[in-house]
């Protein structure tokens, strides 16, 4: 039995050892917007905040996870009220099929959250991780840094 | 440290388990987490550079310790890692001690002369990077005990150190991987030359045929040729479906001539 | 039609699809669980090449938790030249066996205790191999060419004229091997299907397709069972790419759910879909080509030999590769060969770009290479040999539209600095060298054959309220149809694109739809968009025209109102007409029946001609002759879009596009043990596909002709970007270090290699 703080909110599952944070997030807390993708850490689907840094879920094992503050896409918008980067994800078509824009959404909010003004090549590497075979990044990279440009603005968070 | 003696083979110690998790070795039924072992810091005590083994990637590429001089390479080599997210949860620990061939801070480490703290409910020792690598994924290590710091000596005056690692894309495991470390006299000659590569044999290897060549020489290009050239015949590669022998055989000297030449510029302070 | 300004059309409107994904809150197959679900495994072969002679599925039967298991003894059902579960493997990673168990943890234990006796046969790996007469033949039972071992019947062969008196009529002929390798699509969802029996006996099996409809036929024929007692719905999907339009997977969930009586969600892991997603097929190009002195083409040949592997998915690329022979350059000989050949490897299939693909990089490349031998300029050889508008192109005897091709090349050249930089072989920082290439393309469109004529169909529901619902038969799997499809109704009928909604596909629902692929959707569902659209707005204008007391033709309609064309101002809200036209009842706790039945129309459409959609890539890259690796600094893609109905789209297509065909032309390949067949690099570790850190500036020009075949002048996007990117990175290599790599990907180790011999 472990108490996993997750966008806020406290939740106690039972867990086998074994399982892994992305197993518990989308099988037991019905939270599905961190994607299984490879199982290996390899495409970042699975990324989620943990202590406002992005990590892989599925190498993650839910028991590290407990006593942390676990941020998944559900936990970014304030009800209607969608994050900057949501926004700007969605204004500039750099959402496509939508598997892999969790993941990207989250690490970039990483970055954000410590670099308001990054450079693209700093935008790029903290998308690194994030695998898209949709878009070939081009558009996803350009909300991070629009998103950036309206947060440093005062667009808010 | 009850725990690891307990159960000898059948567990391991777990940190970012960004290899343990995925290799997932049959004969491991427990896992102890460690991550929350006070183990996660880099201080400089003046004598010794001391890196906790539960220091991320993340936090050696961002620290402010390793902005300058030989240690710059152990940033660098933590930025070539790999991607933002497995930076924030592989460690130092881990990568050495999964001694996979390919791990890039090993070649680091030799050449900045780094020793590892062991300890275990017996005691502690201090055991070299030379003598630390046993075969692929076998290291000294017993299975009672855990690595928790690494010490690096500060370097002499004079002395540049670079790292190269050559992958596939931007985001890949080492085909080869070369770090070299030159110290120069006050007139310009080499007091001492280390060259380490990683991915070209069973465990990262130290060139000590092509470290004597640059011993007490003054190094031009042809000697950094030469040294390179040693370098590469003294590397034992295999063919993979990552890369085939030959190339890495010729990549090592390739790289090993890049970070000769970067590490005399840094000599110099350039 | 009308001439008004465009307001939906035309407009970078953000997808329609996209807020749920922002927020995490789609649910894809892969999301979804049923009450009682199962989950399911396959067992897969360890060999290439083998007769199962016995198995025994008892142990793993009475393992707990494990409701069923099937062998070939319950599930032999064979569709074309694969069967469900066979007495015979045929590639590493074949079906041998399926479980349903309570957990997939069981499922896969369960795998382990099946006791397969396999024979081991001999296996072969390479096509040209496999056609030996010696060769192990993999298919018995199949139209093989006598002699040629495991060749398919038939040799597709066709063209225009006489190549051997081309020939003799040349000045130079010239002669080469290209090679190019597996691909894979690595979509980020895996394949998935959730299969589920009601007591009626109906299926209903959710799963990530392309193709809805042609699942259920799937089905339909693998189950033998009425197509009205199937019922597929498509959630939102993961990717497709060409990798989802049905497999026989797709049985075995259903006879699971089956035999347990309860759901049964089938899953791929990663590893999975490397070695089981039908790849872009290893191809190796012969070619021939005969040229005047001043690079006129007098005759061109290629035998194109196509890997299709264990199952013949593939063989459409053998069948339809000749198209790119033949329809961009004038030549009056021309001949194409096209072999489909078994191996005991992956199969081939489908993938963006299909028949495309593989064979531009070789012909692309051999024109380079000839008009650097002639002294010519490969964009003046080019401009020079094109089709021109008008001619008769010999591949479907039409006459040509080559609008468009001219200036894709042109922009494309300005862009990079073709003049400045062709040719330099610009020296950088010691070791490095730059160059610039290029390459054109074209590619399917529909209508290009006849026989192959596929209608869109659209559904277009009006409701009292004035909101409209759209029913189209092709699935939305990231490329934003769905939008682009809402976007020409509202534009059509002249509402906004938020007053109108789409369904995800459920075939119980939607009209019958094709597959998502060969760049056709847009150009057949939104033509039959826009023609239910128009059926509906005359309806609404014969009821506004009464209320306007104007002629019908005299009306307009534009952002919700429908007004009269000469006075703007005279007009009337759409919601107005349509609650006019009804008769509202007097208790207000009725809908108004007659206002909601009132208006709606379906509509079918078939594009009437092959409208070809050129393009031309040109890549700037850097050479480190020390490593052989390449670099590439920009990629400039000019592609003739006909009409961009939403910029943003149509830009992210060409964008997606170009991180697969770079990693095509560089780091993609799946390798495979040269002794055993298996898949070496079934992971993202060691099958490297681009991160962002590894892309190049990318400058995508879109020239607009405005085709005379596509909705609003459109043209269908989704492949274009594929095609020419490797043979414009080869021929920039070559502009770099002066070496030609005619075998696909361009490693390091081949650049070296080149380099040295050079």
């Amino acid at each position: 039995m472990i108490k996993l703080n997750v966008n806020g909110e406290i939740h106690e599952v039972r867990v086998k050892p074994y399982w892994t944070l992305l197993r518990v997030l989308r099988n037991e807390l019905g939270l599905t917007g961190a994607k299984l993708g490879c199982g290996r850490g390899e495409c970042g689907a699975c990324t989620v905040l943990m202590d406002g840094k992005p990590i892989l879920s599925c190498l993650t094992l839910a028991a590290r996870a407990e006593g942390k503050k676990i941020v998944t896409i559900e936990g970014l918008a304030e009800g209607l009220k969608l994050h900057p980067l949501q926004e700007a994800f969605i204004k500039n078509g750099a959402i496509q099929c939508g598997f892999c824009t969790s993941g990207m959404i989250l690490s970039a909010k990483a970055l954000l959250d410590r670099n308001l003004n990054p450079t693209e090549e700093e935008v790029r590497e903290a998308l690194s991780g994030n695998l898209c075979r949709c878009t070939g990044y081009v558009k996803p990279v350009k909300a991070v840094l629009e998103a950036a440009e309206i947060m440093r603005k005062g667009g808010s968070r | 440290m009850n725990l690891l003696a307990k159960y000898g083979e059948s567990a391991r110690p777990i940190a970012g388990g960004t290899d343990l998790l995925v290799k997932k070795p049959p004969e491991v039924e427990y896992l102890i987490d460690i991550a929350s072992l006070p183990l996660d810091y880099i201080k400089n005590d003046g004598e010794y550079l001391k890196i906790g083994s539960l220091s991320t990637f993340h936090s050696i590429e961002t620290s402010s310790l390793f902005k300058e001089g030989a240690y710059r390479i152990l940033a660098e080599s933590a930025h070539d890692f790999g991607q933002a997210t497995v930076k924030n949860m592989a460690t130092i620990g881990g990568n050495v001690c999964s001694a996979v061939p390919s791990a890039d801070f090993p070649p680091v480490l030799m050449v900045l002369d780094a020793k590892a703290k062991i300890v275990s409910l017996a005691g502690e020792r201090i055991v070299s990077m030379e003598e630390f690598f046993a075969g692929v994924r076998k290291t000294v290590l017993r299975s009672d005990e855990l690595l928790v710091e690494f010490q690096i000596p500060k370097p002499p005056p004079h002395t540049g150190a670079a790292f190269y690692k050559l992958g596939r894309t931007s985001v890949d495991i080492a085909l080869v991987n070369a770090a070299a470390r030159i110290t120069l006299r006050s007139d310009g000659v080499c007091e001492d030359a280390r060259i380490a590569l990683g991915a070209v044999a069973p465990t990262p290897i130290r060139a000590k045929g092509a470290e004597k060549l640059l011993r007490k020489k003054e190094i031009d290009e042809a000697l950094v040729e030469e040294a390179s050239q040693t370098a590469s015949e003294e590397t034992k590669p295999i063919s993979d479906v990552r890369s085939s022998a030959e190339y890495r055989k010729e990549m090592s000297k390739v790289l090993v001539k890049r970070v000769l030449q970067k590490s005399l510029k840094r000599a110099k302070g350039e | 039609m009308s001439e008004k300004e465009l307001s939906v059309v035309g407009k970078p409107l953000p997808k329609i699809d996209a807020y749920e994904k922002a927020v995490g809150k789609a649910r894809y197959t892969v999301d979804l669980n049923l009450p009682g679900m199962l989950h399911a495994k396959i067992l897969r072969s360890p060999y290439a090449h083998a007769r199962i002679l016995k198995i025994d599925t008892s142990k793993a039967e009475r393992l707990p938790g494990v409701k069923a298991v099937l062998s070939h003894k319950e599930a032999r059902i064979i569709l074309g030249d694969e069967a469900v579960l066979d007495d015979k493997v045929r590639y590493v990673g074949d079906k041998v066996a399926a479980v349903a168990a309570t957990s997939e943890e069981a499922a896969e234990e369960a795998l382990e205790l099946i006791e397969v006796k396999y024979e081991v046969l001999p296996a072969v790996f390479d096509p040209e191999e496999a056609m030996k007469p010696e060769a192990p033949i993999i298919h018995p039972d199949v139209p093989l060419v006598k002699g040629k071992g495991n060749l398919r019947d038939p040799v597709f062969d066709y063209g225009v004229g006489d190549v051997e008196k081309g020939f003799k009529e040349a000045d130079y002929v010239f002669e080469n091997r290209y090679t190019t390798q597996r691909q894979a699509h690595c979509c980020l969802e895996p394949d998935v299907g959730i299969a589920s029996w009601d007591p009626s006996g109906k299926l209903t099996y959710w799963t990530s397709v392309q193709g809805a409809f042609i699942v259920r036929g799937i089905l339909a024929r693998g189950l033998n069972m009425p197509e009205n007692m199937i019922r597929v719905i498509v959630p939102p999907v993961g990717g497709g790419f060409g990798a989802k339009y049905g497999r026989l997977e797709d049985v075995l969930c259903a006879l699971l759910a089956k035999k347990t009586g309860r759901p049964v969600k089938l899953e791929c892991s990663r590893e999975e879909e490397f070695v089981t997603t039908r790849v872009r097929s290893y191809s190796v190009f012969w070619t021939k080509t005969g040229v005047k002195k001043d690079g006129t083409f007098t005759a061109r040949y290629v035998r194109a030999i196509i890997d299709m592997g264990a199952y013949a998915y593939g063989i459409y690329m053998a069948q339809r590769a000749g198209a790119w022979l033949i329809t961009p350059y004038s030549c009056p000989n021309c001949r194409y060969e096209g072999y489909a050949v078994y191996t005991n490897t992956p199969s081939s299939g489908a993938f963006r770009g299909f028949s495309s693909v593989p064979i531009h990089f070789a012909l692309e490349s051999e024109i380079n290479r000839i008009a650097e031998e002639l002294g010519i300029d490969p964009l003046e050889f080019r401009m020079k040999n094109r089709r021109k508008t008008g001619e008769i192109n010999p591949y479907n005897n039409v006459p040509i539209d080559a609008k468009g091709f001219d200036e894709c090349m042109v922009k494309g050249a300005e862009r990079i600095g073709w003049r400045r930089k062709r040719g330099r072989r610009e020296k950088v920082e010691g070791v490095k060298r730059r160059g610039v290439g290029m390459a054109i393309s074209v590619h399917f469109a529909p209508a290009l054959h006849p026989d192959m004529l596929v209608p869109g169909v659209a559904e277009i529901n009006v409701n009292a309220d004035g909101t409209i619902h759209l029913l189209i038969g092709v699935t939305d799997i990231g490329q934003g149809i769905n939008t682009t499809c809402a976007q020409i109704a509202a534009e059509e009928l002249g509402v906004r694109l938020e007053d109108v909604t789409v369904s995800n596909i459920d075939t119980d629902v939607n009209p019958w739809g094709w597959l998502v692929a060969a760049s056709s959707t847009l150009m057949q569902t939104g033509g039959a968009v826009r023609a239910a659209a128009a059926k509906v707005k005359k309806q609404l204008f014969e009821h506004a025209a009464k209320m306007l007391e104007v002629p019908p033709e005299e009306l307009e309609a534009k952002d919700r109102r429908i007004y009269v064309k000469k006075e703007s101002e005279r007009g009337i809200e759409i919601s107005d007409v349509i609650r006019q036209a009804g008769a509202p009842s007097i208790s207000p706790y009725f809908v108004d029946a007659k206002a909601a039945y009132t208006f709606g129309a379906k509509a079918t459409y078939t594009v009437p001609m092959y409208i070809p959609p050129w393009g031309a890539q040109f890549a700037e890259i850097e050479v480190d002759t020390e490593t052989g690796q390449v670099k590439v600094l920009r990629l400039v893609a000019a592609h003739d879009v006909g009409k961009a109905i939403n910029v943003s789209i149509v830009e992210g297509q060409i964008e997606g596009s170009l991180q697969n065909s770079i990693g095509y032309a560089l780091t993609e390949e799946l390798m495979l043990d040269k002794t055993t067949g298996q898949v070496l690099n079934p992971d993202f570790l060691d099958y490297k596909i681009l991160h962002t850190t590894d892309m190049p500036k990318i400058d995508v020009i879109l020239v607009e002709t405005n085709s005379p075949a596509g909705v609003f002048g459109a043209k269908g996007v989704g492949e274009m970007g594929h095609i020419p990117t490797a043979a414009a990175i080869a021929d920039a290599v070559y502009d770099a270090v002066g070496v030609r790599i005619k075998e696909l990907p361009l490693t390091p180790e081949k650049i070296l290699k080149a380099l040295r011999e050079r």
